[in-house]
């Protein structure tokens, strides 16, 4: 092995211990390695993470340099790590996104916020405060896709997330007819604001506008990506008015048509039209876009998590003029 | 608006009526309890106290007597009549909601446990680390607000003076952390919690809104009326390292720079030193500045949350792997 060979870990990778024997996952994937002592083995791949060469590692550990020097040989042919390229295609690396979207959304929508909603275990306070937040989500299309498009220098790339956002600008109209169906007045919900973890979400898409165009459509991917399942979006609603609209109020009429004006655009394809025709994005630029779309899962994840626990203490009260994001008292 | 303080613990025990937050205990008796029981839960609904007096049936002067004894101790403020919120009476006003929201943030578990000296280990050095993304972003939102700011010299050189003091000190904390035995690259490439991120994020997109709203982002950060002597800073620190030897130089980077911020009188209220200048100031930005300093205490308890509930374990403490496309060279 050549001592100057920079070993990367492929995104991404969990490290554990299972009956004394080191266990390395991933989303798909799960290896036990048992020649090598489990705490010896997570070292070493804490310092991999660190983009150390062969060399450097062997320096470390240089008291069993031929146990690690075999370990590092394993995970290479585990292909656990591997050597950066010189570039990537952008087509290879809108494979890999979708690869991780797809894992993602089995993991985002297993939440308890969407399980509960779905078998309408949820109380109605939490059904109406995820359709509060997912107004103001919506309505951010505002926020993130036209400072998106003013952050990118590329014409063509632009000119996508233009015509996206043309598209996509009003949608939050729909959801604020859900809201009128389920006698919540939008004027209060825009005076009360959103949760600040929905403004979380928002600013987590322009940060990755302004770090990198490419990260923002990597970010938007995993949006559409949800949303072009059309099929399932369709079963969630459906859902959502058999278990909560016993008054045939209509609430989930407007989503439908969401859904459907959603498919006719096809936006499902915006991520792979901006990446597919790019010959050559650096290594550091595609961490990069990987990093910022694996940071908006995160903050997805944080959005969920709040939306389920806030809602479940305190329901949306458009009578209120101040709403508290945290406390400890009940009146 | 009222805003009752979020950490207070209130019980209603018949003939008395008890408020409590982790530094005061008010007992309310007899017509004073029948007080708090009337006026406690429609404090939320009022915007000011006619509204107060109409909803709960007690004159407006009783009323003001009352908050004012809460807002007294932190336990309440009352944010009225913001159009004759002007000059001392705004900033009085300001220094009063810094005051009130920095108590809320430091009776979160995990500042209060830490600085009790019964943290864990994963919790402090979590801590450490998220706490070195909030001083580097000081590049990010500082700069933004800096270049952003404009007004007559005299008036922002202060901000602009502020941010060139704390331009540097990243480099504090990050040798504070490389002692506690963490690499310089492993903590500078670590992606942040997505709890930090919405956190700075918040600092970033606020920050470029206006000089007093910029400025408002520091008070919660600066609720002081007296800077702190070199002995108190010493004191706090000692007894810190005394308790999580671990992390001696972690809190030796916190002692030096607060002994820093001490001397150049970080302490001060950064609106104090600019609202002047400004006056008058509109009603519409006087509620936007107490709703900016409430958002910035909010995230950063939920940036104390997010410490919590991600640094369970010491794999979390010494493995955050950086996302990478590596796995994009397999597809």
């Amino acid at each position: 092995m050549d001592p100057e060979f920079r070993p990367g870990l492929c995104f991404p990778l969990n490290i554990d211990h299972d009956k004394g024997s080191l266990v390395l996952s991933n989303d798909t994937e799960r290896i036990t390695l048992t020649g090598i002592d489990p705490s010896l083995g997570g070292r070493v791949i804490e310092m991999l993470n660190r983009r150390k060469t062969v060399r450097e590692v062997l320096l470390t550990f240089n008291n069993d340099p031929d146990n690690v020097s075999k370990f590092i040989e394993t995970l290479i042919s585990e292909k656990i790590v591997t050597a950066a390229p010189c570039c990537y295609t952008g087509a290879q690396i809108s494979s890999l996104l979708q690869s991780f979207f797809s894992t993602w959304n089995d993991l985002l929508f297993s939440h308890p916020l969407w399980r509960s909603l779905a078998d309408g275990k949820a109380p109605t306070p939490v059904l109406d405060g995820w359709l509060v937040e997912t107004y103001f989500f919506i309505r951010g299309a505002n926020a993130r896709l036209s400072y998106a498009a003013s952050q990118t220098s590329d014409l063509r790339v632009r000119g996508i997330l233009v015509g996206h956002y043309v598209e996509e600008f009003d949608h939050y109209k729909f959801f604020a007819e859900s809201l009128r169906c389920r006698g919540i007045d939008p004027a209060a919900v825009d005076r009360l604001g959103p949760l600040l973890s929905t403004s979380a979400v928002i600013n987590m898409a322009r940060r990755a506008a302004r770090l990198d165009y490419l990260a923002y459509a990597a970010c938007s991917g995993l949006l559409e990506s949800t949303g072009s399942d059309s099929t399932r979006a369709r079963l969630f609603y459906n859902k959502l008015a058999a278990n909560y609209d016993h008054i045939g109020s209509g609430f989930v009429e407007p989503m439908l048509r969401h859904v459907a004006l959603d498919d006719a655009y096809q936006h499902g394809s915006v991520m792979s039209d901006i990446f597919n025709p790019i010959q050559r994005i650096e290594p550091e630029r595609a961490d990069r876009i990987i990093e910022c779309a694996f940071q908006f899962k995160e903050t997805l994840w944080l959005w969920f998590n709040d939306i389920h626990s806030y809602y479940h203490r305190y329901p949306f009260d458009g009578t209120k003029v101040h709403r508290h994001y945290r406390r400890n008292w009940a009146l | 608006m009222f805003i009752l303080n979020p950490t207070l613990v209130i019980q209603d025990q018949r003939t008395d009526y008890l408020i409590e937050d982790h530094v005061v205990k008010l007992r309310f008796h007899g017509d004073s309890a029948e007080l708090c029981r009337r006026v406690l839960p429609v404090l939320d609904h009022c915007q000011e106290f006619n509204e107060l007096a109409s909803l709960s049936g007690y004159s407006p002067a009783t009323l003001r007597k009352f908050l004012s004894i809460l807002e007294a101790d932190n336990l309440a403020l009352a944010l009225t009549d913001l159009k004759r919120l002007r000059g001392r009476r705004l900033i009085t006003k300001i220094r009063l909601a810094a005051t009130f929201w920095n108590k809320c943030i430091m009776a979160h578990a995990l500042p209060t446990r830490l600085f009790r000296g019964e943290a864990v280990r994963e919790e402090v050095l979590g801590w450490g680390i998220e706490f070195y993304f909030f001083i580097r972003a000081a590049n990010e939102y500082m700069a933004r607000g800096s270049a952003r700011i404009s007004g007559p010299t005299h008036a922002i050189s202060g901000l602009w003076q502020h941010y060139a003091d704390e331009a540097l000190h990243d480099g504090i904390f990050l040798s504070g952390l490389v002692g506690c035995g963490f690499t310089a690259e492993d903590i500078a490439n670590r992606p942040p919690l997505a709890s930090t991120l919405a956190l700075l994020n918040h600092l970033y997109e606020t920050s470029e809104d206006g000089a007093l709203e910029y400025a408002a982002l520091f008070a919660v950060m600066q609720p002081l009326t007296e800077r702190p002597t070199t002995t108190e800073i010493a004191t706090r620190y000692q007894f810190l390292r005394d308790c999580y030897p671990f992390a001696r130089t972690l809190f030796d980077a916190f002692e030096r720079h607060d002994d820093i911020d001490a001397s150049l009188g970080h302490s001060k209220l950064l609106l104090e030193q600019i609202s002047e200048v400004f006056e008058p100031v509109e009603t519409r930005t006087v509620s936007k500045l107490f709703s900016i300093i409430e958002n910035t205490a909010n995230y950063f308890i939920l940036f104390f949350e997010g410490i919590l509930r991600h640094y369970r374990g010491s794999r979390a403490v010494s493995y955050r792997q950086v996302p990478n496309a590596l796995a994009a060279v397999h597809r």
